[in-house]
Order: C-alpha cells, then structure tokens, then sequence
C-alpha cells in the first residue's frame, strides 16, 4: 500500500505492506534508528515517537495508520549539532547512560512540555510511566524534565497547539488530567 | 592546531562531574547500537524454541519452511553439530560441566531453548517461516524447584550425571558447632530469595558476517565482554580465535547479563552456513525465556550470639537453583561460590561454616546480575541480622554497630579470606539514619500506628566486593591498557572494557588526562574491537574503576615517563628538574625551558625524528602498554579454603521509608536513601546515576520483578506487562551521600562500583516492610512483597493467627 | 514479534466498515486505536484476515449530554475523557477510568469503545458504564441496535456481537448522578487487580439510587445488584456495606495473572469498591 507521511518535517512517499510496523518503517526503511524496540507488549516505551503532536508507541501502530501524519523522531529534535534544550537538560543533568531508552523518554518529555499544565516531580512521574528504563533509576530523568520546562519557559509548540484542535463537541484545551 | 588543552595546574580531573562524551550522539539518536546496523545482503535471523520444558526432540521437519519465499536456510541442531561444536565452559572449578549446543541437539531442557532457525530476507517472513517448521517432541517431566531437582528418582537434565547437582562445596573455618553449642543465643533462619534478572531495555542482538574465502568471522554484539565473547565463539564454531572479530559499539545496558555466547552463537552458525551476513535481534519474550536469569537461592542459618549480641559463629547451607545450566551457557552457578566467601558481610565472624549445592532445573540458564553472590550474601546477612535481632529483643540498628568491623581495622581480612580494603560501616548506618531523621521518624510512626497506618524503616548496610579474579573463569582477573600519543599530542587509550553506559568512556579518559596533565577532551577512549583493543575482560563485576582505571593509569604513567625523558634531552636537562603540568614539560625554575606534549610529539615522530630527540636505548614511541592485576589476590586456597579473589570492597548502608496499606497489601516508598563508600570518585555523577540505578532494580527486585515458572516449567513473566521492572512513578527520587575512603590496593585509591544498588536494596526495603508490620508480628520470608503475598499475612495476623 | 499477514481496509464510514467486515468474514477484526489489537497480533495469538481500520471516523469521536445518558462516541480517545471538563463534571467516574487506563501514550490512541474489549483481564471502563446501567449502541448489516451493557460483557468476550457488527456508541446512564471509580494496580499503568466503580443519587439523606460494579475480579466485569439491593434506601453504612460487598464477593471467580492471584481479587473486591462508595457519597453529598 502506497501511503504518505513528513517525518521531522520532511515528506516521504513510501510502500510498505499493512503489517509493518510505524517503528519498523522508520528504522529499516528510512534509516531513522534513534527511535528503538525494547520489548513486544507496548510497555517499554523506547519506540516513542510524536504522530500528530501525541507521544506514541511506534511498535503499536503499523505504519499504514500513520498514513497522512506529521510523525516526529529523536532524530528531529537538535538543530544540526546543537541540542535540543530537552536534550542539553538530559545531558547536564546526567539523565542517560546507556542511551537507549532515551530517544523514547525524550520525545514522551517533549509531549509533556507541550501541554500547560504545570510539573511537579509526581506529574513528571506519572508521565513518564510509559517509558522503562534501566539504567538511571528515573532519578535524574525527572531533574533533566524539570530543568527542561523552566528552560523552555513552558511555551506550548506548534505540534502542541495542532494536536489540541480537534473534531470534538467538547473543547480539549490544554489542560490534561486534574 | 594543538590538540593538548593549557590546563591550570591546581586542576584534577578525578572527582569532577566531567560530563559524558558519548551524550551527544546517544541523544540525537545516533547511537550505535547492533540493531541499528544495516548491512548489504543482510539476513534476518529468528529461533524455533522449545514450548516444552523437557522434552527429547524425536523429529523436526523443515522442507516447508525451507521452500518458502524469502527463507534462505533453515538449520535445525543436529545440522549445525556437523560443523560447531558444543558451548565451552564459561567457568570450571569445582561443577560439573554439561554438554550443550546452541541449538539443541537431542533434548530440550528449558522452555525457549533454540530447537532450530531460520534465515530469511526480513524479520517478518523470518517469523512466518517458524510456523512452517514441524517439531515432534517426546515431553518429559520437568523439575522447577530445588527440591523437586534433589528428590529421590528425580528426572534428570543430563542423564549422564546421575544427579541434578551440579555444584556441591563446602567450607568449614573451625569448629563451628562447639562454637554454637558454647553461644549464650542460637538463631535459625531460613531466607529464600526468588528469580529475577537485569532486564536491559536493549535485550541481545548479533550481526553475524562471514567472509568465507578469508575465512574470517566479524561479529557485532551488543555485549559486555567482546574478547571472552570472542573466545567462547572462537571455540564453539571451530575457528582459529585470531580469525574471529568481536565488535560492541553502543550497548543498550548489560548489568552482568551480557557476558557469553549463547542464543548469540545462532546467527553464526547461519552466517557460516549462508555465507550471508546474518542479524539476530532478541525479543523480549526470548531474553525473558531464554536469557540469563539470576537469584533463585534459599538459606539455611543458624547463628550464635553472645549474651552481648556478638556473633560467636555461622553455620550455614546455600542451595541455589541454576537452571538448565550456570557453567557452559552461562556462570550462574560460580555465583553460590562468591556469596560463600561473602557470607559474613560487614560483620566480625570468628567461625563460619558452609555447605553448598548448585542443582540443575528446567528453567533457563543462570548467569551474573548486579550482584553474582555478593547479592546473595548481602540480603542473607543482613535479613538474618533483621530476624536476629527481634529474637534477641535488640534494635537491629544496635546489633549491627555490636558486630560492625571497626573503622581502624582495615584492611580487614575476614575468616573466609577476603580482605576488605577500607571502610566505615558505623558511620554509613549513622549517615543513613541521620538522613531519613531516624528518631523522629519512630515518633511518627508511632502515631501513624494510632491511626492504623503502617509505617515502616529498614536499613542494610552493604558490601560490594568488586573486581573479581576467578580462577579457570572468563571473569578472569587482569586488564590490559594502551595509551598512545599521536604525532600532534592528542592521546588514545585503547582498553579491554565496555561501556555499557556506565561510562566508561569519560571516567577513563578522566584518569588518563590526569596523569598525562590535559583535559579529557583530548583524550580518546577506543573499546569495543578485538582487532583493535588488547585481550581485556569488560566490565563486570563492577572493575572499571579498578582493574579498568588502574591498568589505565599505569600505561598513562609509563608514557608520561617516556615523555619526561625525551622533554629531558631535546631541553638538555636532568629528568629529575622537569615535570608535567598544563599539558606541558616544564623544566622547573627555568619558565624559558618549556615543550608541550604536542612539541614532543612531532619531534619525536616526524619533525625530525627520533634519532636526535629520544635518548640512547629508548624505544621511538609515544606509547605504552600496562597491564593491572591485583596485589591481594590469592588463588591458592589454605587448609580450611580460604582465598582472596576480589580486591576492592565499597560499601554502603541502605535506608528507606515505607507505608504498608493493611487493608490492600500495597507497598508505598516514602523515602530511599544510600550511604555510599566508594574509594576514590572519579565522577562523582557517574557514581550517583549507578547507584540510583541499581537501587531501583534493587527495590523492582523486591517488590515486584520476577520470572515464575509453574509446575510443568511455563514461564509466567514473558513481556514487560508481566516482568514487573518498576516505572518512574513507582519509585521515589534514590537520595545519596557519598564517603571517600581509599582504597590501599588501587593505584589512585578507587574501587570498582556500581552493583551496589542491587545488592543492597533488596534487603532494605523488606526489612523495612517488616518492620511496618511488625505490631502484627509477621516475618517476611517469600519473595518478591507482591500484595497477594502480604495480605495473607496481614489478615491472618489480625485474625489471630 | 511481528503479526503475520492480513489485508487491511481503511474505512471511510461505518457503514463501509460493516460492509468490509460482512465481506471479510468472521476472522475479520476491527482496529480502533490498536492498543489492544496490534499486541495480540504481534504475538501472533491473534491472526485475523483482514484487519477493517475504522480509527479515522471522527465523526465517532463525541462527548455529550443527552437525555438521560452521556453519549460516548465508540472512537472517543482515553484522553480526551481523562481531559475532559464537561466529564469531570456530569460523570467524574468515566474520566478517574480513563486516567487510569495505561500510560499517556496507550491514552494518546486508545479508545473507549476498544476498552470494552480488553481481556486483560478486564476493561476499566466496563465497570463504569455497569454501574451507570449503561448500553452500547453497535451498527451492522441489520442497522443500528442498543443492548444493554450487561448483555454485552456476556462471555466470550464480543459474543452478544453479531457477524460484521461495529460499536458505535457508549452510552452512561444514571445521568446526575454521584460517580466514582477506583483501581488497584501493581506498578502505574498496569492493568487492575480490582475496580470498582459506584454511581449513587441521594433524597433526604438517604442512597435513592445506586449502581455498583466490579471488574478484574471475576470471569467478566460483574454488577454487584444485591449489594446495589441492600444499600438502597439508607444512609451509606460502611459496614452494612462491607458485609453485603463480602457477601457478594464471595461468590466471584476471579482470575490469576502474575500481578495478583485469584484469592487476593476476592478479598479487595470489596475494599476497592467500599472505596469508591465512600466517594461517591461523598460527592452526592452525604455526610
């Protein structure tokens, strides 16, 4: 099936079969591997892109329900070399070590800076129960998130604002949860 | 352009939060992790496994999974015996070895063990292609316990044995029941501790490429010891090991359980086979069936106490379960041998006593985790110091400062053999409590329990022999280091480690641009290659900062020799009046007299050369080769058998806070703190993010991680959604504070780290769950805590009963 | 694990997925937000033939108030309820499921009316719309039918369904009245242990109307009606309540999974459920 997609804003046209996962496509077929698989049952949480502004698990999705979307990878945060201020956070911070649950926790932590509603340790927390990590212990991954909202001034971004319209009765808005 | 950075002389780099190197490509998804790898002509490789676990494999058929569209090959064990041989022993001393294929041969001995593979173009008709392969299986019965694997006419893994027991050991240092039978106290305890493993969110993977006319095999693996996994390979597949190339570049997390070849060895035998390159990458589902698991041990002990509180004596019996195998797959069961040794802990022990049995069950192979016995030998002490101390009506806090090894008196050689290097647990328990302000808290718990809350502490103090040395092992006990300076003054140090994450490749280039006075910037850390990197043994066991750092130092040392000299004779002065400071040679009181590492590198190497610039009878290099090995290890065992393999001992106390829910059986973390001793701290927030990660697969460990087979050996835990590996909403912030004590038998004082967490925390968490429930008298004992474990307890202790 | 193969049919309307399910046959299966869907598939458990993506038919995607009810959109995102004010508000009990239904990622796709059909072990929303004695509204070939939740959360899960049947809509009932709904997990984001959920009115201080439901503790998401029975009528009495939740309880089938066995399901039943009754009452008022 001939299906359509902007990946970190460029357009890509691209066959694949049904059964292919969104994560698969990216990482064969386009060469994108920062975004990772840790696990098969959608709980780890590495394989954590952006479709349309929401954090979602690619390994759960196949890639012809993505036909038409604006899809985000780890690879489209920094500009050239130069972080991302999510990604300087994570390093001052020391919030990664082997590297490999964080591409999806980067992006998850982009999804969450987007909306308004204000971060506390325990919100941070509660946002990142979908990705798994090892290695750190979360100790320093909520430092680096917590450093990154006062970094970016908590301004809601474009892929932010997109995903709030909506086909709906009942306005969204930007407030998510209690 | 100068490579060598001016450096102000007051300036170390050890002990500063040098930030990593390898951030920036990790973060914008550049990492290089085997999955990541695409090669042309590349096969995708996946694995038939065992449903069953015992089983005889009467028959496999493979022709239709063979004619299917987009499979290449499929081998089934017996094919690939033809031409590979069984799984060398990881470790050899005292067990008894088995002999085993990578792809199973005649039986099955666990569920998930490899029955046949397949090759394909994608991962996906690679999978399609199992369904076609037919297996006739002859199902055996299975033993899943200890007991069961003990019991009279048990079925038997390896019939050639005659038993289950792979592993029967003991050790005795005096007469120990005269010594309990003279004790004021005598205390039993039975500790059981359950399976779980490290789970590393990258599970294993493997790009096999086999270039039939050189006749040279090139592996990349995502593992922790790419030369003994070079070796094991080498063995295995019957090829000359200088023709095997192993090559780890980013690995996605290891904590022990990257160490052999097992399910690696598939993607080989099809790359030899094939002649293609062949890419296996793990499921999840496989590396919880098939990968090494940990833990799976119970206790006996009994103890003797003074009318003081002081133990007498320990009298001890360890049988530990290691699967279908802890030798040849993987070295699970050495693992029993460590926690012998280590049994006593943080405490004076003056007899000791152990028997020991490793059995074989069908469950997967048993390998290292965080841990490796000193897990095991830590949750054991310090449970039975928890169960002690209520039976002798002391404060377990009281009764570990009575037992402590004393501040002056290390380094501390303990009656099994060890010799712990330095250490102050007083005042580690002392720093925990003052943290989680101890005495207020018991006036808060106090009235909590008034209003029918239950509030518990727990502490541990633990011990964390790191830097092993086994013999007859591939956790072996040397390291080997080369630093280079090149001809414009940058500096390379190629090691035998890995880093797994726990970086490795910024903590050592700390340590050389220390010795050699530049900044870590300009120095290069090169791992991960055996074509490349001398014969090393990765990290494991928590050696980088010893073995790693101090093989490092040395090499860094000889070439700041080396440099001194030439600097010396191009500036005709004695060696003595020169020295190293700000990346340069400086001869002392003459600031004219001044070369940098830069100057000296291009004379020595090209502008002009050698024969005026490097003295009489002095190689022509800026480059040196050292190899580290510990002073106190001793692998010649005395008359009772004591030994010292390990050669750095951090150690720590562990505390935390929990509110028990009576009415669900939930544990909540309040608070988790870690008093933490490590020797010399290269990088202190290196040193933190280990041991919060630790810690938190500590707590997982105790509350929740676990691989439970049922009685016919199905494993229950096979995704993320059954392992339970705690989420950052699980888990408070991991507080710590650290204490420098340096170690006397490393070159800079420091001591390898890292498993701590893991070791440490288990016991503290269900000490301190205990102690929540102690108003209602229960002693915790099954692991993990789950909730549909310890309502039971409750409500049968508010019953009455 | 990677599914095996099946061709897929994106739906333009309910009426082409019907038509697409008819024509596929009964291996056919509906992808919602696939929260549930693709990891059955992955692990091959479950192959259907052909997969019928209804997951863009926005026109399924509604919160309102209706006579009587709230009516769901089947294709309504788990975030959208957890976000919603106008949920917070008419029916806090959908929205607390919501919110405690996976992670922000699952919420981001998952849907309410692909909820229904999680056997894992049970949906969360389910005990809701139980306790609201509430309906789902499912289109097929036939035209449009409403069955009453109860007939739905029959065995074998999607049995009540006919052959090319697509759920359309969830509606709450009880509208007005007092709600909520409380969970028992292992870690965050994991599936209940035990959930309950309560709707309640109150007339002069007394329970005029009550809805009580349990799911993750018995072979299906139950309603507790003797218990609803005994608390009718009165002031809530917690250990009136208690003993007929106990009562009830006792006669459940719970299952095991490897987050909490069948024993312990049995004996927080009714903690969990106490616990939602308790704040419902509270919300109505009472006290």
């Amino acid at each position: 099936m001939r299906i359509a997609m902007s990946i970190n804003g460029t357009d890509h046209e691209v066959d694949v079969d049904a059964r292919v996962l969104l994560a698969d496509l990216l990482r064969d077929d386009l060469g994108l591997t920062g975004t990772h698989l840790g696990c098969e049952d959608g709980k780890c949480g590495a394989c954590t892109v952006l479709v349309d502004g929401q954090a979602t698990k690619s390994c759960m999705v196949f890639a012809v329900q993505a036909d038409g979307s604006a899809v985000e990878t780890v690879e489209g945060l920094a500009t050239g070399t130069t972080l991302h201020p999510i990604q300087a956070a994570f390093h001052e911070a020391h919030a990664l070590q082997c590297g490999f649950c964080t591409p999806g926790i980067l992006m998850a932590t982009k999804a969450m800076l987007a909306g308004g509603e204000e971060l506390t340790d325990a919100r941070v927390r509660t946002a990142l129960a979908g990705n798994l990590c090892r290695c750190t212990g979360y100790t320093n991954i909520v430092k680096a998130v917590l450093e990154a909202a006062e970094a970016l001034g908590r301004e809601p971004t474009d892929a932010g604002k997109a995903a709030a319209k909506a086909t709906r009765t009942e306005p969204v808005g930007a407030t998510a949860g209690q | 352009m100068a490579t060598t950075t001016e450096v102000s002389q007051v300036q170390g780099w050890v002990g500063r939060n040098v930030p990593r190197r390898q951030d920036a490509r990790l973060l914008m998804g550049h990492g290089r992790y085997v999955d990541d790898l695409k090669l042309p002509g590349m096969l995708y490789c996946a694995v038939l496994r065992s449903p069953h676990a015992h089983a005889r494999i009467v028959r496999i058929d493979t022709s239709r999974a063979k004619a299917m569209p987009g499979v290449v090959e499929v081998l089934t064990g017996a094919e690939a015996a033809g031409f590979s041989g069984p799984m060398p022993p990881t470790i050899n001393i005292a067990m008894t070895l088995n002999e085993s294929y990578a792809i199973a041969v005649d039986k099955a001995r666990y569920q998930g063990e490899p029955v046949a593979a397949v090759a394909a173009v994608d991962r996906y008709r690679a999978e399609d292609a199992l369904e076609e392969i037919e297996v006739e299986y002859e199902v055996l019965p299975a033993v899943t316990t200890i007991e069961a694997a003990l019991a009279e006419g048990a079925p038997l893994l390896y019939e050639e044995w005659g038993t289950n027991v792979e592993l029967a050991w003991g050790m005795k240092t005096g007469d120990v029941d005269a010594a309990l039978a003279a004790s004021d106290s005598v205390v039993e305890a039975t500790i059981p501790h359950h399976r779980y493993t490290g789970t590393a969110i990258e599970a294993r993977g493997v790009v096999a490429v086999y270039d039939a006319i050189d006749g040279e095999l090139t592996v990349h693996m995502s593992t922790q010891a790419p030369h003994q996994c070079r070796t094991l390979l080498a063995e295995t597949l019957g090829l000359p090991e200088h023709r095997v190339r192993v090559i780890a570049r980013d690995v996605g997390g290891g904590f022990g359980n990257k160490l052999q070849v097992d399910g690696e060895i598939v993607p080989c035998l099809l790359a030899i086979r094939t002649g293609r390159t062949v890419k296996w990458t793990e499921t999840r589902s496989e590396n919880l069936r098939s990968g090494v698991h940990s833990r799976d041990y119970v206790w006996e002990m009994t103890g003797g106490f003074s009318a003081d509180g002081r133990l007498t004596a320990l009298k001890t019996q360890l049988a530990g379960d290691a699967g279908c195998d802890g030798t040849n797959r993987s070295s699970g069961v050495g693992a029993l041998l460590v926690a012998a040794y280590y049994t006593p802990g943080a405490y004076h022990l003056p007899v000791f006593s152990i028997d020991v049995t490793g059995v074989v069950t069908n469950k997967a192979p048993s390998g290292a985790y965080r841990g490796y016995g000193k897990d095991v030998a830590t949750y054991a002490i310090e449970r039975f110091m928890e169960i002690a101390a209520r039976k002798l009506g002391v404060p377990s806090d009281e009764l570990r400062r009575r037992n402590f090894i004393q501040p002056d008196e290390y380094p501390y050689t303990t009656v099994t053999g060890p010799i712990h290097d330095s250490g102050d647990h007083p005042r580690l328990l002392a720093t925990a409590q003052q943290m989680l302000d101890h005495d207020k808290f018991r006036q808060r718990q106090e009235e909590a329990r008034q209003a029918g809350r239950y509030l518990g502490i727990g502490y541990a103090s633990m011990l964390e022999p790191s830097g092993a040395a086994v013999p007859n092992c591939i956790f072996n006990g040397y390291e080997p280091a080369i630093v280079r300076v090149s001809p414009e003054g940058g500096v390379t140090l190629l090691t035998g480690l890995q880093d797994i994450g726990q970086g490795v490749e910024t903590t050592l280039a700390q340590v050389v641009a220390d010795e050699l006075t530049v900044s870590p910037e300009d120095v290069k850390v090169v791992y991960g290659d055996t074509e490349t990197v001398p014969y090393g043994l990765g990290p494991w066991s928590s050696r980088g900062a010893s073995y790693g750092v101090s093989a490092a130092v040395l090499a860094a040392r000889k070439v700041k020799e080396k440099i001194l000299k030439v600097a010396a004779n191009l500036m005709e002065a004695p060696i003595a009046d020169v020295e190293l400071a700000g990346g340069a040679a400086q001869v002392r009181g003459v600031p004219e007299k001044r070369m940098t590492i830069a100057d000296i590198g291009r004379a020595v190497y090209l502008w002009p050369g050698p024969y005026v610039t490097v003295p009489e009878g002095e190689e022509p290099s800026l480059e040196a080769t050292a190899y580290w090995t510990s002073p106190i290890v001793r692998w010649i065992p005395d008359e009772v058998g004591t030994l010292s393999v390990y050669t750095t001992h951090p150690t720590a106390c562990f505390g935390t806070i929990v509110e028990v829910d009576p009415q669900t059986g939930q544990v909540k973390l309040e608070r988790v703190v870690v008093a933490h001793e490590c020797g010399t701290i290269i990088n202190p927030m290196v040193v933190d993010g280990q041991i919060s990660g630790g810690t938190v697969q500590g707590i997982g460990g105790a509350l929740g991680e676990e691989l439970r087979y049922d009685e016919a050996g199905n494993l229950l835990n096979t995704g993320f959604m059954t392992y339970l590996a705690p989420t950052a909403a699980d888990v408070p912030p991991i507080e710590v504070a650290h204490l420098e004590l340096p170690s006397p038998f490393t070159p800079l004082g420091t001591k390898g780290m890292g498993e701590g967490g893991a070791i440490g925390a288990p016991a503290a968490v269900v000490n301190a769950v205990e102690d929540a429930l102690a108003p209602l008298g229960i002693a915790l004992s099954e692991l993990p805590l789950s909730p549909d474990r310890l309502l039971p307890l409750i409500r049968r202790a508010q019953q009455g009963g | 694990m990677r599914p095996a193969k099946f061709d897929y049919v994106r739906a333009a309307s309910v009426e082409e997925a019907v038509r697409a399910l008819e024509a596929a046959g009964p291996e056919a299966r509906v992808l919602a937000g696939g929260q549930t869907l693709a990891n059955l598939m992955r692990a091959r458990v479950v192959r259907p033939s052909t997969v019928v993506d209804i997951s863009r038919l926005s026109s399924l995607e509604y919160i309102r108030a209706e006579a009587g009810h709230l009516a769901v959109g089947a294709l309504s995102r788990l975030r959208d309820l957890e976000a919603s004010a106008l949920l917070r508000d008419a029916c806090p009990a959908l929205a607390e499921a919501a919110a405690a239904i996976g992670d922000v990622q699952v919420r981001n796709r998952a849907t309410v009316g692909g909820n229904l059909f999680n056997p894992e072990p049970s949906s969360d929303v389910a005990p809701v719309l139980l306790a609201s004695d509430g309906t789902v509204v499912v289109q097929g070939p036939g035209g449009r039918r409403e069955m009453p939740a109860e007939e739905f959360f029959a065995r074998p899960l999607g049995s009540p369904l006919g052959p090319a049947e697509v759920v359309i809509e969830v509606r709450f009932g009880r509208s007005g009245a007092a709600s909520a709904f409380e969970k028992l997990s292992r870690r965050a984001a994991d599936p209940a242990m035990a959930s309950a959920a309560v709707f309640l009115r109150t007339e002069a201080g007394a329970i005029s109307e009550v809805g009580v439901a349990l799911g993750a503790v018995h072979e299906r998401p139950v309603r507790a009606a003797p218990v609803e029975e005994r608390l009718a009528g009165s002031p809530l009495d917690e250990a009136i309540a208690t003993a007929a939740l106990r009562e009830f309880c006792a006669g459940l089938s719970p299952p095991t999974s490897p987050h909490a066995d069948a024993a312990y399901r049995r004996e927080v039943a009714p903690i969990v459920a106490l616990r939602a009754l308790r704040r419902a009452w509270d919300r109505a008022g009472g006290r």
